[in-house]
């Protein structure tokens, strides 16, 4: 068990080590140069003496590998350093978008988990034609981008209807909370409508075998059948892709906080990238690499918890 | 300056303002001021396009920051809504020689500390800009300035190498901008972080700045200038990106008013609530510029060729589709709110442009005379939207006078990235909008002289225009001075050194019950947000 968890260890830290390195040499090579972000967006009216002076104090004539040295021996003695476009300790800047971001997709999994699996065993459950209404839907839901989703919501409940906010993180944690619905909706909509579909073949899977069948001839009590011996059973695939899905809303969630004008981690990576923000953008991505070993992690642990065959396995 | 503008979702939100553009051709009204606020206000919420990276002055050559600073860092001067020069933290200004300015200080004047303005720290404020560490964007500005010296009780001298008259024009916008010296000094001169705001002295102090979200204003109650008391009590700036998330503010009334919205904006809002948009005077003109290619590489865009593209963009055509109406076509590269002295030469100088139309058949003679073209001319444009259906137009009118244009459209940030880096804007033609910063038409033109020469994209160069902007540099009558710059527009229209396409018009957009914001471009030095407050009922 401990080498395991060393192995675990080791496996993740090397994965963000050679991830940052890739990054920060992308950043190096890719075209154009930080002057332009550090002395100002818009137009170029430094003077020759403080182009010379920024690159100097910022090392951006500097060789890749001496740069990326001096960002990881920065790292270790814990100076992540200062954005270069705001001017800003880099983790102030990504504590005050973080919880925007957490909470998006946080809502965004609980909404489309717990709506995806309901919708699922629903239509696994209901008549021919309530199950076809559903596969439609949850189709239509499956093919329409998150953006496309957040302009209709957007005019529909926000525009017209005036029940939610259209843009905004709000104040206080009721308050946050509320201007979060849409966009969170916007967010998991392909992700439940996935997952329903999933629930609903693995759930249909379930229903066929001898163990339930033998159940129900027995006449043990409906819902203790679908509780016990087919949900549960189905739980592995629907685990795996809700785990797939939480992991890419990262990605999502860039369009989304755009449209909804949230300030979160998304809308600060594509700033950075743009700007060749080099302590912004390689913050973040630590900080979404660890998110993705993360939520795999947990997956992990939760085959543990619904299947007793990987717990034995692990022995 | 250059309007940051995303456009995030710009496919959506391009088919929604096609179907919405057609139907509106009819003309706009200009405006100076809007109608004037009847009563206060607890407090006002406005959208900022963008995050504004400083709140130092020496940052706010934008009109993000500026606008922002503009009702909290009181400058000498200020440009009021009429474009009129008013004293300000000056009370007059002297020239005892041509390369001497004395500037006379307010003395009624505090900081939000309650601490006077000295002129000490006037001097302060101005010198920070030669400190190649403040990283001051106004830096070029005082390229001619020798020393900077407290005089008297009340002064402050500025001593300049040699007479330039863009010094003190500069001191009505935010390189003139007081900052309190013994604060700044605390904070290493290291001031406008959210941490450390800058110390000034307007009617608005900067109360907080929230990280991501928002920068709060609250009135300042002991102002020197009881007539500019400001009508609401706490003034919000929200930073919102996204044009439709904008838009979506805006009609609700969660963001209540907002400056220099893009043309895709302006169609939503115009659709949605056309009495809430005003329209003024601007700094803002879309060029279209030939790469002159001084090195010795083939010029693609020959002579003939521009003047055939000149004659074939439909410029009304551009005015209605890419900016929703709110740009008028014109043939003048400077903004001609910046032609504003010297009597009948500027006019006179305009009228000489002749009105814009489209002349297909002169353009066609002018191609043939040009001979065959090899290859098609590469259009370079950053990514954005007004950009990107700008580039189609032209690409269009190209198309219809037998020039090939192939469209290259590039990443916003490298375009931007490309004003430092003449290699990554080595196209044939790129486009670019050049807002002046001052109602000082030399402000533009410098672009072609060697003192500004980063923004000379296009890489014109001719000594006869050099010569004359060097001597209206130092011309300090505004006659003599404008007739030099005058000669200077002749060249550069004859030349096509760069091709005017539209003058952007401010837009201004205000909710239901809020009013009072200037319609002119002057809200990037006027302390406007003053007069905003509840409309008549």
């Amino acid at each position: 068990m401990t080498r395991a968890i060393a192995f675990r260890t080791l496996s993740v830290a090397s994965t963000l080590l050679v991830s940052s390195f890739i990054i920060f040499a992308a950043m190096h090579y890719s075209p154009g140069s930080s002057l332009a972000f550090i002395l100002g967006g818009g137009e170029n009216t430094a003077t020759p003496e403080q182009i010379a002076l920024v690159e100097a104090q910022f090392g951006l004539k500097d060789p890749l590998l001496l740069r990326y040295w001096h960002w990881i021996s920065g790292v270790f003695t814990g100076d992540w350093g200062r954005s270069y476009a705001l001017r800003e300790d880099v983790w102030r800047l990504l504590g005050s978008r973080l919880p925007t971001t957490l909470g998006l997709i946080g809502l965004a999994c609980t909404l489309s988990i717990a709506f995806g699996v309901a919708v699922g065993v629903l239509a696994s459950i209901a008549g021919r034609a309530a199950g076809i209404a559903i596969t439609i839907v949850t189709t239509i839901g499956f093919a329409t981008p998150g953006f496309v989703a957040a302009i209709i919501l957007v005019s529909i409940f926000a525009v017209k209807l005036g029940w939610f906010p259209a843009l905004g993180s709000g104040d206080g944690f009721a308050n946050s909370l509320w201007h979060l619905v849409l966009p969170s909706i916007a967010l998991g909509l392909t992700t439940s409508c996935v997952i329903a579909r999933i629930t609903r073949v693995a759930m249909a899977a379930e229903l066929g075998r001898e163990h339930v069948q033998t159940a129900i001839i027995r006449g043990v009590p409906k819902h203790l059948i679908l509780w016990r011996h087919v949900l549960r059973n189905a739980l592995i695939p629907i685990v795996t892709v809700s785990g797939i899905s939480a992991a890419t809303m990262v990605a999502g969630t860039v369009v989304i906080e755009f449209a909804f004008g949230l300030h979160g981690i998304g809308t600060l990576l594509i700033q950075a990238v743009q700007q060749k923000d080099v302590p912004v953008v390689q913050a973040i991505s630590i900080v979404l690499v660890g998110a993705y070993v993360l939520v795999n992690f947990v997956v992990d642990l939760l085959y543990l918890l619904i299947d007793p065959r990987v717990r034995l396995a692990n022995r | 300056m250059t309007a940051y503008r995303s456009e995030r979702l710009s496919v959506a939100a391009l088919a929604m303002s096609a179907t919405l553009m057609s139907a509106q051709a009819q003309d706009i009204r200009l405006e100076g001021r809007t109608p004037a606020a009847a009563g206060p206000l607890e407090r006002v919420v406005w959208a900022l396009p963008v995050e504004p990276a400083s709140l130092d002055p020496a940052q706010a050559n934008e009109f993000v920051i500026a606008q922002v600073l503009a009702n909290a860092c009181e400058s000498l001067f200020v440009l009021d809504p009429d474009f009129k020069i008013q004293n300000w933290l000056a009370t007059s200004v002297s020239q005892p020689d041509l390369t001497t300015y004395v500037y006379e200080i307010r003395k009624n004047a505090t900081f939000w500390d309650g601490t006077p303005v000295t002129p000490q720290d006037v001097a302060f404020s101005l010198a920070r800009h030669m400190d190649p560490a403040t990283k001051s964007r106004w830096g070029r500005y005082f390229a001619n300035v020798e020393a900077i010296t407290v005089e008297g009780d009340h002064g402050v001298k500025v001593r300049l190498k040699q007479p330039d008259v863009m010094f003190h024009a500069v001191m009505a916008t935010s390189a003139g901008a007081v900052v309190k010296k013994a604060h700044a000094e605390a904070a290493q001169n290291a001031i406008g972080t959210p941490q450390i705001l800058p110390m000034c002295s307007g009617p608005f102090k900067l109360a907080a700045w929230n990280i991501g979200s928002s920068i709060q204003l609250v009135r300042n109650d002991s102002h020197w200038n009881a007539a500019l008391k400001p009508l609401s009590a706490r003034f919000e700036f929200k930073f919102v990106t996204d044009t439709a998330a904008q838009v979506n503010g805006l009609l609700t009334g969660e963001l209540q008013g907002m400056y220099g919205p893009t043309g895709n904006a302006i169609a939503g809002l115009k659709k949605a609530d056309e009495k809430g948009l005003h329209y003024g005077r601007s700094f803002s003109n879309y060029n279209l510029i030939p790469n002159q290619r001084p090195t010795g590489a083939p010029l693609v865009v020959s002579d003939k060729i521009r003047q055939a593209l000149s004659l074939a963009i439909d410029r009304a055509a551009v005015a209605k589709s890419v900016f929703a109406g709110a740009a008028l076509p014109t043939l003048s590269p400077a903004p001609s709110a910046s032609l504003s002295y010297g009597g009948d030469v500027f006019p006179q100088a305009l009228a000489r442009l002749g009105t814009p139309k489209v002349d297909l058949e002169a353009a066609k003679a002018l191609v043939a005379q040009a001979g065959p073209i090899s290859q098609p001319i590469v259009l370079a444009y950053g990514a954005r939207s007004d950009y990107q259906l700008l580039a189609t137009l032209i690409q269009d009118a190209g198309r219809k006078i037998g020039v090939p244009i192939e469209l290259k459209s590039v990443p916003y940030g490298q375009y931007v990235a490309g004003f430092f880096d003449a290699k990554l804007r080595d196209y044939d033609m790129l486009m670019m909008t050049k807002n002046v910063n001052m109602t000082e038409p030399l402000d533009f033109y410098s672009v072609f002289t060697p003192s500004f020469d980063a923004l000379n994209f296009g890489r014109y160069q001719n000594k006869e225009v050099i010569d004359a902007l060097a001597k209206a540099r130092a011309e300090t009558d505004p006659a003599a001075r404008a007739r030099l710059i005058a000669s200077v527009q002749d060249i550069i229209v004859s030349d096509k050194a760069w091709i005017p396409l539209v003058e952007f018009t401010n837009t201004v957009y205000m909710h239901r019950g809020i009013t009072g914001a200037p319609a002119s471009y002057v809200f990037p030095y006027y302390p406007w947000a003053t007069g905003v407050g509840a409309a008549a009922k």
